[in-house]
C-alpha cells in the first residue's frame, strides 16, 4: 500500500515536473520532416531548441517538431524565412489558444498619432516622423527605439523595419503597431 | 541601491559600478551611455531624484543587450550574489530558468523584462513590487501567459476600467506584496487590494513618450531607498511622475531625458503640495 501511494506521489511529481519544463516553451510545426532537419541544423547554436515528437492532436502530418523559448519566437521567425522554411504553425506548449497579440487601438493625441499594439507604442507627427516608441520590457526594444526614433516612417528601407532589426515578442508587437502607423501614412 | 538591466548596445560586456549624470549621459566606469528609454532612463531618473535628497549611492550592473539575451544571461549571472537590501531589475530577456537562480535575499522591484521574467516563472511572490501597465495586468492576470505579447483572446480587449478586477484576479496567482498599476488612473496596491488611485494632474502626451514608466520606476525605487515607506513612495512617486509631464509641458515628441530634468523641481512641488 506504501509503495503504492509512494509511486503515486512520485507519478504526480514527476507531472507536476514535465508541466514546468513546458512554461515558456512553443513548438514549431513543420510540413515535413526534412523542413525540421534543416531549421535543427540552422537553429541550433543560436537558440536554445530541442527536436521532439509534436503531440498527437496537434501533429499535422511531420513526426518531427521543433521546442524552442516563446521568447525567441520572432528572431527564430527571421532565421527561418532568410533560409525559405517555411513551417505551418508555432504554437505555445502551456496552452494551445495562447498567441501573439494583434489587436490594434490608434488614437490622437495633441496632434500626433499613436498606435498601440499590446504592450507596444509608436507615435507619429503627420508627416509620418517617429517621435516616440514606448512600452515593452525586453532589450531589443530601447535598441528599436534609438534606431527608429527621427525617421520617416514612409522612407525606413525594409533591413531596418522592427521585424528586421528585433528579436523578441516586444519587437514582434511594435512590428504590428510599426505596420498600422506607415498604413495610416501612406492613406 | 542595485539596479540591474540591459543598454541597447551590441556586444558591450558586462558592466559594474558607480553611475553619474553629465548632461544626457550617464557614466558608469568612465563608459558613456545614452538617457533612452529602458535602463538608461531608469538610472537618469533614479539619479535625479537621489540628488534631491544629497544621495548618490546607486551600482548598476549593465551589459550589452539588443535581443539576444547575451547581455541578460550576464546580468542573471551576476545577480546570484548581490550586496545591497534593494534590487532593481529592469530591461532584461525574460529567461524562466535563470530568474529562479538570482539571490532573493534583498527586497526585489521588478519592471519591464525582469517583471516578464518573474511572471512567466511564476515566482512573483519572491518580489517586493511590480509596476505594470494595464496591458502587462492582464498579463500578469492571466495564469497561462508566458509574456505580455502571447496571450489568450480575452485580454485583447482589456481597458482601464477592468483594472480592479484584473487586480483581483492577478493575486488569485504568485504576486507580490505590493503593485503600481499605471495607466489614466494609477493604482495603488497592497496584497490585493487598491488603497489609493492617483489621477491628476492628467497630461495625455506621457503614454507617448517612451521612458516614461522608467522614469516612475525610478522614482518610486529611490523613494523607498531614502526612507519612505512603501505605500508613501508609491503615491508620492505617481504624483511626482505626472508631475513631471506637466513642468516638462510634455508633448507627443518630449524626449525623455528632457522629463527627467524636471524631477528635482516637480518633486519640491509636489512635496510642498503635499505639506500644505
Amino acid at each position: 500500500m506504501i509503495g503504492k501511494l509512494k509511486n503515486l506521489f512520485k507519478l504526480k511529481k514527476e507531472t507536476k515536473k514535465e508541466k514546468e519544463s513546458l512554461e515558456g516553451k512553443g513548438l514549431i510545426i513543420f510540413e515535413n520532416t526534412k523542413d525540421a532537419m534543416k531549421a535543427e541544423n540552422i537553429l541550433k547554436g543560436k537558440y536554445k531548441i530541442k527536436v521532439v515528437a509534436p503531440p498527437a492532436e496537434i501533429r499535422e502530418g511531420c513526426d518531427l517538431a521543433i521546442e524552442y523559448e516563446l521568447i525567441d519566437e520572432f528572431g527564430i521567425k527571421r532565421e527561418l524565412e532568410i533560409n525559405g522554411i517555411k513551417p505551418l504553425k508555432f504554437i505555445s506548449l502551456s496552452d494551445y489558444s495562447l498567441k501573439p497579440l494583434e489587436l490594434i487601438k490608434v488614437k490622437e493625441v495633441d496632434g500626433f498619432i499613436l498606435v498601440r499594439c499590446g504592450n507596444m507604442k509608436i507615435t507619429i507627427d503627420k508627416e509620418g516622423n517617429i517621435v516616440n516608441i514606448s512600452g515593452g520590457g525586453c532589450p531589443d526594444v530601447p535598441y528599436l527605439a534609438l534606431k527608429l526614433k527621427g525617421k520617416n516612417i514612409k522612407e525606413i528601407k525594409e533591413e531596418e523595419t522592427p521585424k528586421n532589426l528585433g528579436f523578441t515578442l516586444c519587437a514582434y508587437t511594435l512590428h504590428k503597431a510599426y505596420e498600422k502607423a506607415k498604413e495610416l501614412v501612406n492613406e | 541601491m542595485i539596479i540591474a538591466g540591459t543598454m541597447p548596445i551590441k556586444g558591450l560586456d558586462l558592466v559594474i559600478g558607480k553611475a553619474t549624470l553629465k548632461g544626457d549621459k550617464i557614466i558608469i566606469n568612465n563608459k558613456e551611455f545614452p538617457v533612452s528609454m529602458g535602463t538608461g532612463a531608469l538610472i537618469g531618473a533614479v539619479l535625479k531624484t537621489l540628488e534631491y535628497f544629497g544621495e548618490k549611492d546607486v551600482k548598476i550592473i549593465t551589459a550589452g543587450d539588443i535581443g539576444e539575451g547575451d547581455g541578460s544571461l550576464k546580468i542573471y549571472n551576476a545577480l546570484k550574489e548581490i550586496d545591497d537590501d534593494l534590487l532593481i531589475i529592469h530591461y532584461i530577456k525574460p529567461k524562466i530558468s535563470k530568474i529562479k537562480e538570482i539571490d532573493f535575499s534583498p527586497k526585489i522591484i521588478a519592471d519591464a523584462g525582469g517583471m516578464y521574467a518573474a511572471k512567466a516563472a511564476n515566482i512573483g511572490d519572491k518580489f517586493y513590487l511590480f509596476l505594470p501597465d494595464v496591458g502587462e495586468l492582464a498579463f500578469l492576470a492571466d495564469e497561462k501567459a508566458t509574456h505580455p505579447a502571447y496571450v489568450r483572446g480575452f485580454i485583447s480587449e482589456i481597458d482601464d476600467k477592468e483594472v480592479p478586477k484584473l487586480i483581483e484576479r492577478a493575486y488569485k496567482l504568485k504576486m507580490p506584496k505590493y503593485m503600481v498599476v499605471k495607466g489614466e488612473t494609477d493604482y495603488i496596491v497592497k496584497e490585493g487590494e487598491i488603497t489609493n488611485t492617483i489621477k491628476e494632474p492628467k497630461i495625455e502626451a506621457m503614454e507617448c513618450i517612451g521612458g516614461t514608466g522608467d522614469t516612475l520606476t525610478g522614482i518610486i525605487s529611490s523613494l523607498i531607498s531614502v526612507g519612505f515607506n512603501a505605500e508613501e513612495a508609491m503615491s508620492l512617486g505617481c504624483k511626482i511622475n505626472r508631475k513631471l509631464g506637466e513642468v516638462a509641458n510634455a508633448k507627443p515628441n518630449t524626449q525623455v531625458i528632457e522629463i527627467i530634468s524636471t524631477i528635482p523641481k516637480a518633486l519640491e512641488m509636489t512635496l510642498k503640495q503635499i505639506k500644505q
